[in-house]
């Protein structure tokens, strides 16, 4: 079975939100990445150190995986269809069965199976999204949101990427969007994500997440030279700045793809406080980055005077502060809108 | 990994960042300008090379099997490379010693060279092999 279908290619920074956003877009309601991004509440943070990747503690600036695509579908109409399977055939016969009805597939695969990805990036992670768009012979059409065009993948590979183990395990889970308007009502849904995104940031009660953990983390951090050692506590730091700035982020621990989200929505809806809020979080975005340069330098051996965990640790307070602030307006402007 | 050092971890592929400049938020990123990432991706790069250059060490001095070479290769661990396996993590862990490697049974030795991408003779002669991520198609 051979089969293309006419599916609009786009480079995102997140795989996630850029599937989230192709197709919502392939379904007639053209959406951005940045708007995908923040209607499905994605922004987040959290401090996990029990939960351990490749023996370093787990800090994340986004939602779980998955959570964009649920909340984005729901807030404009949207239904999921959802599948995860035991076993590979029935997983790739679906997949098929769904081209051969004309319907763009979304696939969480992990990286590490993927031939198409350089292989710097091709680590045990099962996290990534993708969409299937038609089959040459033996090989998948893909359109993978984090690469400039499309690319193409063997199909052994695929059944291995979707069913790989590990931590999140993908289990060959598979997704259709169905149903839907054309014209969806943005702005109930851009408010609704502007809440779930405040309100964890500043009302979560448990100590690891949101401002929260990031001030949790920040006072940490000071003690890992001590703690750690001076190696093990640079492997942490690296760690923090992969999760932060790596693939897939847009950079500033998704704060920038964020203050996107904001300018576009404030255009949209006319609320300038919304518009204010962007440069707020361009601004805490830039706060984060230099954080980052920062940890590169101490991580590389070549760290310039005043660079130091104490140093880094204010940074990351200073980060806090200023999102607390913002998160704040913006729960404001929410429960003005109700 | 010497060859890739200039050209930075994409392998010269642009990415998406957002940055704000000026009206629109979103521009493209060159591969040079990240920087910042080359270096923690680096730092964890070698912490595995580490870890594979050990193993090695290890299978050569006859102290371990050379599943424990393709283990590390591949970044797993006992638990990860038996859920690959289907089969119970203290069985892996036995594989890693020779001895009782050299007397593993057909079906496995093939899954294990399946699942490496290798051939059965290369476990059985004990080459080290490339990762899976090292073959170009």
């Amino acid at each position: 079975m051979d089969c293309a279908l006419d599916f609009q290619h786009k480079q995102s920074a997140h795989c996630e939100s850029g599937v989230a956003a192709a197709l919502v877009s392939h379904h007639g309601a053209e959406l951005s990445e940045a708007m995908a991004f923040g209607i499905g509440g994605g922004l987040f943070f959290g401090y996990f150190p029990f939960i351990r990747i490749n023996g370093l503690p787990l800090a994340t600036y986004r939602c779980a995986t998955g959570n964009i695509l649920k909340r984005l579908t729901s807030n404009l109409g949207f239904t999921l269809k959802q599948h995860t399977f035991r076993k590979p055939q029935p997983a790739m016969a679906l997949l098929d069965d769904y081209l051969a009805q004309g319907m763009p597939v979304g696939l969480q695969t992990s990286v590490y199976w993927l031939p198409y990805f350089p292989k710097a990036y091709r680590f045990h992670f099962n996290g990534h999204n993708l969409v299937v768009y038609g089959k040459e012979g033996n090989n998948y059409l893909i359109s993978d949101p984090v690469f400039p065009m499309t690319v193409t993948c063997p199909a052994e590979d695929l059944v291995r990427a979707r069913f790989a183990a590990g931590a999140l395990a993908p289990k060959g889970r598979m997704y259709v969007l169905a149903g839907g308007d054309a014209e969806p009502d943005l702005g109930a849904g851009i408010m609704d994500g502007l809440g779930v995104v405040s309100r964890t940031m500043l009302k979560q009660p448990f100590f690891l997440i949101g401002v929260r953990g990031i001030r949790f983390l920040a006072g940490r951090l000071a003690k890992w030279p001590e703690r750690l050692g001076r190696q093990r506590a640079d492997l942490h730091l690296g760690h923090l700045v992969r999760m932060q700035e790596e693939i897939g982020t847009g950079g500033g621990g998704f704060r920038f793809l964020f203050a996107d989200f904001l300018k576009q929505s404030g255009d949209l809806l006319d609320i300038a406080p919304l518009s204010a809020s962007a440069l707020a979080f361009s601004h805490i975005g830039d706060r984060w980055r230099d954080f980052a340069i920062m940890a590169a330098r101490i991580c590389k051996g070549r760290a310039l005077e005043g660079d130091t965990y104490e140093a880094m640790a204010a940074l990351m307070m200073e980060c806090a502060a200023l999102e607390e602030q913002a998160f704040g307006t913006l729960l404001g402007l929410v429960e003005e809108s109700r | 990994m010497a060859d890739g050092k200039r050209k930075g971890i994409t392998e010269g592929m642009p990415l998406i960042q957002y940055a704000v400049e000026g009206q629109g938020p979103c521009r493209r990123l060159a591969s040079s300008e990240t920087g910042t990432v080359d270096v923690v991706n680096r730092q964890a790069w070698e912490v595995i090379e580490n870890q594979v250059a050990a193993a090695r060490a290890r299978v050569v001095a006859g102290e371990a099997s050379v599943l424990l070479y393709y283990m590390a290769a591949n970044q797993m661990d006992p638990a990860l490379l038996a859920k690959y396996m289907g089969i119970a993590c203290w069985r892996v862990k036995r594989h890693l010693k020779p001895r009782h490697f050299a007397r593993l049974p057909a079906h496995l030795l093939t899954g294990y060279a399946r699942l490496f991408k290798i051939n059965v003779d290369d476990l059985r002669q004990g080459r080290f092999l490339a990762a899976v991520y090292e073959k170009k198609e």
